[in-house]
């Protein structure tokens, strides 16, 4: 085993016990922008028939480096033919990754997350440290169904 | 022609000559090489560095009194194990405070507007002054003081070690402002529409830089504001240099660790809460570092492995991988540079627009 390889073993089992748990959650490469950035803030979640995702910041738009919350709401249209409580108990299992698909990065702060209130989930204290763009993905996952959502943000330079 | 319409005749041209001085002068202006004088989003940079601009004062600056007495402290080597290491042993005014050695595989950063900052250190490890103060002065490779208290004592860190911190941290508070470099100039000129091409303030190339570290490098995605820096943590794949730990390398995710140590954290703060314990973007993330009076502050990236402006610039060029994590620095189009080699030289030029005094960057 040559010295780097070394160095990188060594300095992987220092942030091991600290980073194992979101390993699998890095981007694995760095993407390219798109011509533009999409920002609707209301999706039909990949996978469903008729379940919405709704993204919404209380204070409005976040900008570069100012703390911010987001509220992700779902709602079954009439198409849906899931049941509300089918779909409260997707609210209550979403996890949500904030990235920069440019760049193979995250956020630098661990947003709190708050309990679901009825089918909205409120995630307080984001933080966009850089500015371009920011996507965020919400996933679910219940009875072996999956469902996911992605949004965009394109976070202005100061 | 009667007498009336002669005088018509005469003061006419008067009020021609109101109008003409109502418009302002109009003076050539310095404009950059392909004609336009600047973008938008130079302005904007241009804007955004005004060392004047308001810029929001620390949650816990220390008080201004004392200020003299840390001043005589920073000097005082008495305050070390051995008697023989100041503060500004290691931060030299004349290196804009900031020392060419490094320490434990770390650059000496210059303290200018290190009162400004969320987080200090390289890694993050402090998050004021007082508790940044607090890794030197007991740190065995620096200062080395025994700063404990002895068991059964309420207070931790004995009263000397703290009116040394507290003394010291208000005199570096101060030393908020370096001089105005030739960018605060033109960026004034900019400001205020009086940009002269008489007497340019940036030669043709530093424009061309500016220019390029706007758009092309994307170096403005960091590097803004005063001090040319965003304050945050960032990976851009640099290289560890030999004398480096491991764990020293893993860059903000490491420093997490050492602030948990540290006995003058912000236990409240909201930012303390938040930090991402665990996170793995964090791994080989490091400070931005400020980007004023370059020329004195070699050698340069957290870890002093370049030791000229030239080499610092040509490692965003064919940004490498990440050492630890994954690099976020921007890459050419199939693995081309980033940037051309005349945009390197350029963007150098620009650099050295960034200190107040002019110097010899080591090739």
């Amino acid at each position: 085993m040559n010295s780097r390889a070394r160095f990188r073993m060594a300095t992987a089992l220092t942030t091991s016990v600290a980073s194992c748990a979101w390993a699998d959650r890095l981007p694995k490469a760095l993407e390219t922008r798109p011509p533009r950035i999409d920002t609707t803030r209301e999706k039909n979640m990949e996978g469903t028939k008729g379940l919405i995702a709704a993204l919404s910041f209380p204070k409005g738009e976040p900008r570069l480096q100012k703390p911010f919350d987001v509220i992700v709401c779902l709602k079954a249209t009439q198409k849906s033919e899931m049941e509300p409580s089918f779909v409260s108990s997707l609210v209550e299992k979403i996890d949500m990754k904030v990235v920069m698909p440019e760049h193979a990065h995250g956020m630098l702060v661990a947003p709190e997350r708050q309990n679901p209130r009825g089918t909205c989930l409120v995630y307080k204290g984001l933080r966009f440290h850089m500015a371009g763009w920011w996507r965020f993905e919400f996933r679910s996952a219940v009875n072996n169904a999956e469902v996911k959502v992605t949004f965009d943000a394109d976070v202005p330079a100061p | 022609m009667t007498p009336s319409s002669g005088l018509r005749l005469r003061n006419a041209w008067w009020p021609a000559v109101g109008i003409l001085c109502s418009f302002p002068v109009s003076l050539p202006t310095q404009r950059l090489p392909d004609g336009g004088l600047s973008s938008e989003a130079e302005l904007t940079f241009l804007r955004g560095i005004h060392l004047d601009a308001p810029f929001a004062a620390r949650r816990d600056s220390p008080p201004p009194e004392g200020v003299a007495h840390g001043r005589a402290l920073f000097h005082d080597r008495k305050f070390s194990a051995k008697g023989d290491t100041s503060c500004a042993d290691c931060h030299r005014a004349s290196a804009a405070f900031s020392s060419p050695r490094t320490v434990e595989a770390r650059g000496v950063p210059s303290l200018y507007g290190a009162g400004a900052w969320r987080f200090l250190n390289a890694d993050g490890s402090a998050d004021s002054l007082l508790a940044q103060a607090w890794g030197p002065l007991t740190h065995p490779q620096e200062m080395g003081l025994n700063c404990t208290s002895p068991q059964g004592e309420a207070e931790k860190v004995t009263p000397r070690c703290k009116e040394f911190l507290v003394a010291v941290s208000a005199y570096v508070a101060t030393l908020a402002l370096p001089p105005p470099a030739p960018i605060d100039v033109f960026a004034q000129a900019v400001r205020s529409g009086t940009l002269s091409t008489l007497e340019p303030v940036l030669a043709p190339n530093a424009l061309r830089g500016l220019r390029a570290f706007v758009t092309t490098a994307q170096c403005s995605r960091c590097h803004f504001g005063p001090y040319l820096s965003d304050g945050e943590f960032h990976n851009v794949g640099v290289p560890a240099t030999p004398d480096e730990k491991p764990e020293r390398a893993a860059g903000r995710a490491h420093g997490l660790v050492r602030l948990a140590k540290n006995p003058f954290r912000c236990e409240e703060c909201d930012e303390w809460k938040r930090l991402p314990h665990g996170l793995g973007f964090t791994v080989g993330a490091f400070k931005t570092p400020p980007l004023r009076e370059l020329l004195r502050t070699p050698p340069y990236m957290h870890n002093g492995v370049y030791q000229s402006l030239a080499a610092a610039v040509e490692h965003y060029a064919q940004a490498p991988e990440a050492v630890v994590g994954t690099s976020e620095a921007p890459r050419g189009p199939r693995g081309q540079a980033l940037f051309s080699t005349e945009t390197r030289d350029d963007l150098r030029a620009f650099l050295v627009s960034l200190s107040s005094v002019g110097g010899n960057d080591p090739r």
